[in-house]
């Protein structure tokens, strides 16, 4: 059997393989709960209560422990995910809205909104390894994929803030458009994407110079340009497609990350906030936050295929891990 | 000292509105959320576009006054829409897309009004913590020439300035009970873009 002949087998094992079922965890800025939901029946699995304000969300590397901002409770609450029980609440610092972890599971990255800061926690110890102070209202916040830089966004002072992962120093700013709300690595970690909500536009930020690379813009037949509020965003791995999430224009844009060119802007519920890619890509999942539901997006196909209520107010979205 | 009270005052008062940030490009806008002109079509319809005036088919008009209103619970919305849609029969598309116009139309009209409604709210608040501010003002300089004449001045302080001053405690307390309503006055052009959005898509159900 010849190398290149086990390739094509093991090509056709694994496009013949069933769709693996992975937890879709949704939070709720208002129910203060996070739904649960199967990946693969598209069916609400459960609803667990959480702190207050539920915001940003997302697994620890391994899918045991599932992080949420419990934003008026000034907390990070960890749930094992194997029974959505409360662990511990950490110290986050005032606030919390969005946050990013290292690969290795031990480090949260904090946007505190309410100090201007960016809290580095060891989740571990719970206790706090570095304050970065970054400009008004930090929101966004990305790991490049080598774990060693990391951007904030400050929705008010509107700039990308480039710090240093190792030494917890601020080393550039880039200034975006009004109200950067969420920013995005590329896989090869060369490009970070950042969403300014109320400029309407998405910045992409050369990682290594720091220069804006390309200003994308929406312009959604049929609706105002204050209508498109672009907010969270998703790449695929192969980095060819990035999906953005444009707040009250209801739709999903799906864009090239390569040529830039706005390949389709799909219909989803009212204000999408964030989005939720299942690590084998074939769903991707937004949390809208006026229709109070979760839409499922077929990737493949580029169409929405289901509406899932999913509380009041649904804010964070994240997957499980393979 | 006469300039730092009122400005402390000030800053205290305004800080609710402003969350924390610089003051807001539009000044008659006090909401987190940006604002946003009348809902549009495309934002919640992907159904064909309209055929002639939906206020021309009085049965189609009356429907959309129905569902505009907030007195009809947003329940009974997909029964009188599959009721209306049995009764059009062939003609069903088009008159179902007369009726989301008709709804659409209205629902902007009232948004309208709430929007006017906020930017009135807003100017409000801002005239109050100008009188606040400048009665604080007044109220420190004649207390200081009061110091001038052997007073202490630790009569300075803003508990002993409201005190002499009822007028500028109790516009003090209606500043903060509005600026607390702040996030509901906020949400209120939320509730009838939900409605719009919610009775689209009871409408598209039935194309």
């Amino acid at each position: 059997m010849t190398a290149r002949f086990a390739l094509a087998l093991l090509a056709l094992a694994c496009a013949a393989a069933p769709a693996r079922a992975y937890t879709i965890y949704v939070t709720d800025e208002k129910g203060n709960t996070i739904t649960l939901i199967d990946s693969d029946t598209l069916a609400v699995k459960q609803t667990v209560s959480s702190g207050r304000r539920p915001r940003g969300v997302m697994t620890s590397p391994d899918g045991k422990l599932l992080y949420v901002c419990a934003s008026d409770d000034d907390g990070i609450q960890v749930f094992e995910t194997a029974t959505m029980k409360l662990l511990r609440t950490l110290e986050s610092g005032p606030d919390p809205e969005q946050f990013t972890m290292n690969k290795a599971g031990n480090l949260l990255y904090i946007a505190n909104e309410d100090n201007a800061e960016v809290t580095i926690l060891d989740v571990v110890k719970n206790q706090v390894l570095a304050n970065v102070s970054v400009g008004v209202e930090p929101e966004g916040m990305a790991l490049s994929p080598d774990g060693a830089m990391l951007v904030a966004t400050s929705e008010t002072t509107n700039m990308a803030h480039f710090i240093d992962a190792n030494t917890f120093r601020r080393i550039d700013n880039v200034l975006v458009d009004k109200r950067p709300r969420y920013a995005l690595f590329t896989p090869d970690g060369a490009g970070v994407w950042v969403s300014s909500e109320v400029g309407g536009t998405v910045a992409v930020i050369d990682a290594a110079t720091r220069k804006i690379l390309k200003k994308l813009r929406f312009d959604v037949p049929g609706l105002t340009p204050e209508e498109v509020q672009p907010v969270g965003m998703r790449i695929t791995r192969d980095g060819n497609t990035v999906f953005v999430a444009l707040g009250p224009a209801n739709r999903v844009a799906v864009v090239d990350a390569h040529t830039f060119e706005i390949r389709k802007y799909l219909l989803v519920g009212q204000r999408v906030w964030h989005l939720a890619l299942t690590p084998d890509e074939k769903h991707l999942f937004t949390a809208n936050g006026n229709s109070n539901d979760v839409s499922v997006i077929d990737v493949a196909n580029l169409k929405v295929i289901k509406s899932i209520p999913a509380g009041a107010a649904p804010l964070g979205v994240a997957s499980s891990p393979d | 000292m006469r300039i730092i009270i009122p400005m402390a005052l000030l800053l205290a008062l305004a800080a609710p509105a402003l969350a924390g940030g610089p003051p807001p490009a539009d000044q008659d806008w006090p909401c987190k959320q940006r604002r946003t002109g009348a809902i549009s079509r495309a934002a919640i319809w992907a159904g064909p576009a309209a055929q002639g005036r939906w206020d021309d088919d009085s049965e189609a008009a009356a429907l959309a006054h129905k569902l505009a209103s907030r007195r009809t619970p947003i329940e009974e919305v997909a029964p009188l829409v599959d009721a209306f849609a049995q009764k059009a029969g062939g003609d069903k598309d088009r008159r179902l897309t007369l009726v989301f116009e008709g709804t659409l139309d209205l629902i902007n009209e009232e948004r309208d009004k709430v929007l006017a409604g906020i930017a009135r709210y807003a100017r409000g608040q801002r005239a109050l913590a100008a009188k606040v501010s400048a009665d604080a003002e007044k109220a420190a300089d004649a207390q200081e020439k009061q110091g001038d004449q052997g007073v202490d001045q630790g009569v300075l302080a803003p508990e002993t300035l409201e005190k002499a001053n009822p007028e500028l405690k109790w516009d003090k307390r209606i500043f903060n009970d509005r600026a607390q309503a702040l996030t509901y006055v906020c949400e209120s052009p939320v509730f009838l873009e939900q409605r719009a959005f919610a009775i689209a898509q009871a409408i598209q159900e039935k194309l």
